[in-house]
């Protein structure tokens, strides 16, 4: 029920109240105490539930400044939901993700140490439908050291739910943030600025920024501005800030879809952080069209295999970029035996690799070798890649492992396949054996001229 | 008599302060100057709606889609949800029931991809993630209230040609959100 039709209602039964107490007091006393129970509830219980219920927390994150030992008010666990739920309650030590998210580990020795600094009333109860109960949480102590602890208490719950192929498994993360009384200094590095292409039209601009201090706490200010070649600012944006846990560091993002058009431009990220101010950090790019930059477009094509008895199987294939980026190429082999041209349930070799880096435009060779051991029979070679776009695709290549050749068989081999070869090596060798003979002879006719200069000087003499 | 009329008298006055009490407006419009002040506990919650099984699509060389529901409220305009699969074994991938299933394939090859999505304005979706054993980020917000919203799981399940399926072998994983 909403807050306004509550009041309303609760108006219209205590004036209901007053007009019956003078002739039936006891109707009336029930009916004021009816209208005091309709008052609308304080804000903060306001909160909508979901149809169907919900597993809930409260409160959700604390800030606690204080001397250890401790106890915590207690969080409320709420079932409103329909079935049975089986809670777990693990304290935890958090730490961050770029993305702003809390982490944490599930180790034997992680979760002990979390214990040491809080632990709960209870690790596991069964909250029946519409229940709740109250988790008692205790501050005992800090690590060796230490003024702030970041702790976090995960309340899991998992509902019955049967028959589904994906299970769900409910987790609220309470955050404790712990600190002795005092004061903590608040500063901050931008560490990094990269701009990528989010989705066709609209880049990502992406701030790191690190929390040098020694306290959880947040940029005052964090904002990313634009300039085109000639240095006038082109766009400028504030973003949101929010809280960075001490030691990490936290990625602040800027999806822009305001179109830039097609040239160089440098992105400066500016923040103040504590004592830190007037923090920047630059990085140029370059845009091919509005909002796009330059990108590879991979593809992989003819795809071919072949292999010998007791050896491994030779594959050959061809990377192209049609972008214009440099850009790499992740491939997986799978190569399959075929039985009456029925591939094997599982492969008798993989591999995966990523292709050295290709630059826009231009095609490279791959070879790669896979399995050993050939048996003699029919095999099958898959090659899985993502296509430009990032859909997947696969190469197929069948061969024949076939015994392998002598000597004789693969020079013969090797003509066949390569009918120029021949002629050629008769050209070269030709081509060789006349440039000796001619050189032969340019000495010969050098040696004969030094002698009738030699003549030609005693004859002078005499 | 007398405590009847002690009674009526009683009855009146709480009539009056309730009638009195409901007929108040916004706090500010009160005459007196008390200042009282109160910050809101923050409220964390959240339920999933299973996802329904995969209707079509679940066979070899096919890709099997449904979705299921995830209703959440956090009073923090800044929160994240993560989604893992708390599996020791291949998480990440959906495994063959332990009855029925002889000779099919114990875990698919390809992990199952989730993708949620929300028609709230400053919801960042992550797009499709696949689902591993560390937890991944599906949605997020830096000023965003989440009031009982719903956000939609697509989930993805791509089966190879390769693969061997036995007909009526359950798949199943048991995916773990996180929010907060």
């Amino acid at each position: 029920m909403r807050h306004q039709e509550r009041a309303h209602i609760a108006r219209r039964v205590a004036g209901v109240a007053l007009s019956l107490a003078a002739l039936f007091p006891g109707v009336a006393l029930a009916l004021a105490v009816l209208s005091l129970c309709l008052l609308p509830e304080p804000a903060a219980a306001t909160v909508a539930t979901p149809l169907g219920g919900a597993f809930s927390i409260t409160p959700a994150r604390r800030y606690i400044v204080a001397h250890p030992p401790l106890t915590l008010a207690p969080t409320g666990v709420a079932n409103t939901t329909q079935v049975t739920l089986d809670v777990h309650v693990i304290p935890v030590l958090l730490s961050q993700l770029p993305s702003g998210a809390f982490s944490y580990e599930l180790t034997p020795l992680a979760l002990r140490a979390a214990r040491g600094i809080l632990s709960s009333d209870t690790s596991h109860f069964v909250l029946p439908p519409g229940a709740s109960r109250e988790v008692s949480l205790d501050w005992h102590d800090l690590p060796r050291r230490a003024r702030t602890a970041n702790l976090g208490v995960i309340y899991q719950a998992m509902p019955v739910a049967r028959g589904t192929p994906v299970r769900i498994v409910e987790q609220l993360l309470g955050v404790d943030i712990l600190r002795l009384p005092g004061h903590y200094r608040s500063s901050g590095q931008l560490t990094d600025l990269r701009v990528s292409q989010l989705k066709p039209r609209t880049l990502r601009l992406a701030l790191d920024a690190h929390n040098s201090g020694q306290d959880l706490a947040s940029p005052s200010r964090i904002a990313l501005t634009i300039h085109d070649h000639t240095g006038r600012r082109v766009l400028a944006r504030s973003l949101a800030t929010d809280i960075v846990l001490p030691g990490a560091t936290r990625e602040f993002v800027l999806n822009l879809a305001h179109p830039l058009p097609a040239g160089s431009y440098t992105a400066i990220g500016h923040m103040a952080f504590g004592s830190s101010h007037d923090l920047a950090t630059r990085t140029s790019f370059q845009l091919i069209a509005p909002n796009e930059l330059p990108s590879s477009q991979m593809q992989l094509r003819l795809l071919t295999a072949q292999g010998a008895v007791s050896q491994g199987a030779q594959v050959a294939a061809q990377t192209k970029n049609t972008g214009s980026a440099p850009g790499t190429l992740d491939v997986a082999l799978r190569l399959y035996r075929l039985n009456e041209g029925i591939p094997a349930s599982r492969p008798i070799a993989t591999r995966a690799f990523t292709t050295p880096p290709l630059a826009p435009g231009h095609t490279s060779q791959l070879r790669e070798a896979l399995g050993r051991g050939l048996h003699p029979g029919t095999y099958r070679l898959l090659a899985d890649y993502h296509a430009i776009g990032g859909a997947p695709q696969t190469l197929i290549a069948d061969f024949q492992a076939q015994q392998p050749l002598d000597l004789l068989a693969e020079l013969r081999g090797i003509s066949r396949e390569h009918a120029l070869l021949l002629p050629g090596l008769l050209i070269l060798a030709t081509s060789v054996l006349l440039t000796l003979v001619l050189a032969r002879e340019r000495q010969h006719r050098d040696a004969l001229q030094a002698a009738r200069r030699q003549i030609d000087e005693l004859e002078r003499q005499r | 008599m007398i405590i009847r009329r002690i009674v009526g008298s009683l009855t009146l006055l709480i009539a009056m302060i309730a009638l009195l009490a409901s007929a108040a407006g916004p706090a500010n419009a009160a005459s007196a100057t008390q200042v009282v002040s109160g910050t809101s506990l923050g409220i964390l919650a959240i339920t999933a709606t299973p996802a329904t099984a995969f209707a079509t699509g679940f066979q070899a060389d096919s890709t099997a889609n449904t979705s299921g529901l995830l209703t959440l409220t956090d009073t923090n305009p800044s929160w994240n949800l993560t989604v893992k699969d708390a599996a020791t074994s291949n998480p990440g991938h959906m495994a063959a029931s332990t009855l029925g299933c002889s000779g099919s394939e114990s875990s698919l090859q390809n992990p199952l991809s989730v993708s949620v999505t929300s028609l709230l304005g400053g919801v960042t979706a992550a797009g499709p993630v696949n689902i591993s054993g560390s937890p991944q980020t599906v949605a997020s917000a830096t000023n965003q209230l989440l009031a009982a919203s719903i956000l939609t799981a697509n989930y993805s399940q791509p089966i190879n040609a390769s693969e061997t399926l036995l007909s009526g072998c359950v798949y199943s994983l048991t995916a773990t959100y996180t929010l907060q």
